[in-house]
């Protein structure tokens, strides 16, 4: 621990020696760390580091194998996630913990549910205002009654925050909360943030986005390879220094996107409608350029590469391949035609949880894979895939045979990059290509872009961190409820532009 | 990082791999030596040559649809109807040869009603979105109500030497059952291990959207599935028809769960994703050796119910406790 830290001040929560082990993996090593009332404390560090893990433990998900922890100086040692929620201590997990098709107030009550004493009957009125009251705290205005599926990620986020806060939590670990938040609403989170440690409170906050730690943090403990690296003040460092302490070596954090002749268009889309947003969209790709795809969550982006992917139909308009009229009424129509697809929700739409890293890269490729009369797959032919892309993309596990459910997200993340690379790579539509990667893997996952494109590929990327859209594509396309209202070149290309016509709307570069 | 570190990544890995693959039948294995051993020590018939023909026979027969299941599991669904498609197919093909018609033919009508009881929960199934469970339920009702229709409630009595070859022939002193067995489980395997059919079926059960984003043709390999079961189905109800000699809208009751039972004993996930053939073999093989053995000691049929109950129980406790304890654990580390 560095010595600069002030130690005067008592902890809420003292880890000491913390470790975890798993069949074959040490995922904490001896871990100390303290947590003061009324502070923010960010837990960086890259994938794999032990920060899921650390958190786990908190919340009684995971039983250590030495070490304690202390809550206000008594033993805390969770077996179960309610003891966690008995000790005041709320972990909002990146996975949310909602109840989908029960009422926001129904959420933030679960498990303690007002009720008569004589009836047994559950004093929804009792809720709905204790819900307001907690949606006041918050700044935020959610509807008690509305359906939780029925809300945006950031409302269910937000939900997540007020069921914490009912339940009288003390410390409050949030495990990414931004991940799937717009700029806007990170803002608004922040906020929150702000103001829970002004109540007193304790936050925990463990996220990738360094810019987000130096603007609400007051100490920073960074944890690599499952060992504590530092804790040090907030104040008293800089996010080169913090970047350096994670990866363990020096990395160039800033996006560089070499430039690339102009190639001729490979991907056209001629005022194409699709799902319930999308409306009347035109847009070329050519070879060897980036096309960043920026806006507000849900702004039509899932649409767009979904109806090029050909796994959402066009209500109208048409596209081009290569000049050829291109149609594809399934996905593997855009396969067969060369287009790799990565989808956002990683978990929910990239996974095959139960197979190998080996089948999970080359599930879209087997065709190529097949050999001899009776067309079987060839192992060998397999596993040349996997080495071909697996070590381009650094993918960090015990072999080709090891379940893809057993690595870390980045890695993960990884895998499922080089799925979509190997039906050819011409065209890449990239969603979110770097969401919840650590800055290692992200840095590699850039260079790689650049690689492909200077190879000639055309690429779509959607990404919801700013400054990856920027700094990773040639143009940025932002779409507003389903239509284009900003292409940005050159000198337009600017974060406030970005961020000015994806909430206000405002036209830059497109004609009304 | 140097071109050699993933062999060497996998060279390491290898070992633990093999390892666990060897004793992932371990616990069908080891209750299926012991109950071997105390049925040895407590009748003096189950080690005879006959009687271990029968063992291996039973087990055999219930094996082919199991392993269909199996396929059908691994995609994270299951069929019920095949107990249905039993009756159905039998009652047909003995209808058809009381008719005058040659057993041969009529043993291939009897499996494509095997195979269009398949389609027809393929397709309710993808095309009207209806949940397995269910559409197999209303599929075995509607089924065993046809079969029972089609025989008007009489036994169909045939006395064919084809039909009968099926079951009771035997080829170079092997059982014919045990070879239809050994076939399919050759072709299982292959299917499972070999093709991208199987991979296709395996990736569908472990996460059905991603399938899907992954250009998977996931409504023709489900209806494919469905289709591979009913025909299996027909198999197992030309095999019952053979040892009957008959057919009739009363046999096949219940058998669904005979084929379930072995799949999820065999250690296959309901969950889906994976597909274990030799544990379908073993799971067979074990329940059969335990209808058998409580037949030699005497114990009345109800007992054999329980047991079965029983074992399917520990089964999917197993199952379940594997599935919490290290894969979980690993996740998001």
């Amino acid at each position: 621990m560095s010595p600069s830290v002030d130690t005067a001040q008592a902890p809420v929560l003292e880890v000491s020696g913390l470790t975890v082990e798993f069949p074959g993996v040490r995922a904490l090593d001896g871990v100390d760390l303290d947590i003061r009332a009324g502070e923010v404390h960010a837990l960086v560090g890259e994938n794999g580091a032990g920060k899921s893990t650390l958190l786990k433990v908190l919340g009684g998900v995971y039983t250590p194998s030495a070490g304690t922890v202390r809550l206000r100086g008594e033993v805390y040692a969770p077996r179960r996630p309610s003891d966690a929620h008995a000790h005041g201590i709320a972990v909002i997990y990146q996975e949310f913990t909602l109840f989908p098709d029960l009422t926001v107030a129904e959420n933030v009550y679960a498990g303690r549910e007002p009720h008569s004493r004589w009836s047994r009957g559950i004093r929804y009125g009792q809720m709905r205002a204790g819900c307001r009251e907690l949606f006041g705290i918050l700044g935020v205005n959610i509807d008690p009654d509305a359906r939780v599926a029925d809300l945006s990620v950031s409302e269910q986020q937000l939900v997540e925050i007020a069921k914490a806060l009912g339940a009288d939590g003390q410390v409050i670990v949030m495990d990414e909360p931004t991940a799937a938040l717009s700029k806007e609403e990170v803002e608004r989170l922040l906020d929150v943030v702000r103001r829970l440690r002004d109540e007193g409170r304790s936050v925990v906050y463990v996220s990738h986005r360094l810019e987000e730690v130096f603007a609400v943090a007051d100490r920073a403990t960074i944890l690599r390879d499952g060992r504590l690296v530092r804790t040090l003040a907030i104040a008293a460092t800089d996010e080169d220094k913090l970047v350096r302490l994670m990866v363990g070596r020096d990395i160039d954090s800033v996006f560089h996107r070499e430039a690339v002749a102009e190639g001729r268009v490979v991907l056209r889309l001629d005022s194409v409608s699709a799902g319930r947003h999308l409306r009347d969209v035109s847009l070329d790709v050519r070879a060897g350029e980036v096309v960043g795809i920026g806006g507000v969550a849900g702004a039509g982006q899932a649409e767009l590469t979904q109806a090029v992917f050909g796994a959402l139909p066009l209500r109208a308009g048409h596209m081009e391949l290569d000049g050829q009229r291109f149609a594809p009424s399934t996905p593997a129509d855009a396969l067969a035609a060369g287009v790799g697809f990565l989808h956002e929700d990683r978990k929910h739409a990239g996974i095959l949880p139960d197979l190998s890293v080996r089948q999970n890269l080359t599930v879209t490729v087997l065709d190529r894979l097949r050999h001899g009369f009776a067309r079987l797959l060839s192992r060998q032919a397999e596993e040349r895939t996997y080495t071909e892309y697996g070590s381009r993309l650094r993918v960090r596990a015990t072999g080709p045979e090891q379940l893809i459910s057993e690595l870390s997200g980045g890695n993960q993340q990884k895998v499922l990059l080089a799925r979509a690379l190997a039906p050819g790579g011409r065209v890449l539509v990239l969603n979110e290509p770097t969401r919840g990667v650590d800055i290692g893997a992200k840095a590699e996952i850039h260079a790689l872009i650049n690689e492909l494109t200077a190879a000639g590929a055309a690429v779509i990327m959607v990404s919801s961190d700013l400054p990856e859209l920027l700094g990773t594509s040639d143009r940025v396309v932002v779409l507003s409820r389903g239509r284009v209202v900003g292409v940005l070149e050159g000198q337009d290309r600017t974060e406030e532009n970005v961020v000015v016509c994806a909430t206000t709307g405002r036209r830059i570069g497109v004609a009304a | 990082m140097t071109t050699a570190a993933p062999e060497r990544a996998v060279r390491a890995a290898d070992p633990r791999a093999r390892l666990s693959r060897a004793i992932e039948n371990a616990p069908l294995a080891v209750p299926l030596v012991l109950i071997a051993v105390v049925l040895t020590v407590a009748t003096d018939r189950f080690l005879s040559v006959d009687n271990l023909t029968n063992v291996v026979v039973a087990a055999g027969i219930v094996a082919i649809p199991g392993l269909a299941m199996t396929l059908c599991i691994a995609m994270g669904e299951f069929d019920l109807s095949v107990g249905s498609t039993v009756s159905l197919t039998g009652a047909v093909t003995c209808t058809w040869i009381v008719g005058g018609h040659p057993a041969g033919l009529a043993m291939v009508v009897g499996l494509l009603v095997g195979a269009a009881v398949g389609l027809l929960n393929g397709l309710v199934v993808t095309k009207l979105g209806v949940t397995p469970f269910i559409a197999t339920l209303a599929t075995l009702v509607i089924v065993r109500g046809v079969s029972l229709a089609y025989t008007g409630g009489r036994d169909a009595i045939v006395s064919s030497s084809t039909l009968k070859f099926l079951a009771a022939g035997r080829v170079f002193g092997v059982p014919m059952p045990v070879v239809l067995t050994a076939v399919t489980a050759l072709a299982a395997w292959w299917v499972v291990n070999r093709t991208r059919f199987g991979r296709w079926v395996c990736a569908i059960g472990s996460n059905r959207e991603a399938a899907r984003m992954s250009g998977l043709p996931v409504d023709r390999i489900r209806t494919t599935v469905y289709v591979i079961v009913g025909v299996a189905g027909g198999i197992w109800g030309l095999l019952i028809s053979s040892q009957l000699q008959k057919g009739s809208g009363q046999l096949g009751l219940g058998f669904e769960l005979d084929a379930i039972t072995i799949v999820v004993i065999g250690g296959t996930s309901l969950l889906g994703g994976r597909a274990s053939v030799v544990g379908t073999l073993l799971g067979a093989v074990l329940i059969e050796t335990i209808r058998n053995g409580l037949n030699l000691l005497n114990t009345p049929p109800a007992y054999q119910r329980i047991s079965i109950g029983l074992l399917l129980v520990v089964a999917l406790t197993i199952q379940a406790l594997r599935r919490n304890a290290p894969a979980e654990a690993l996740d998001d580390v």
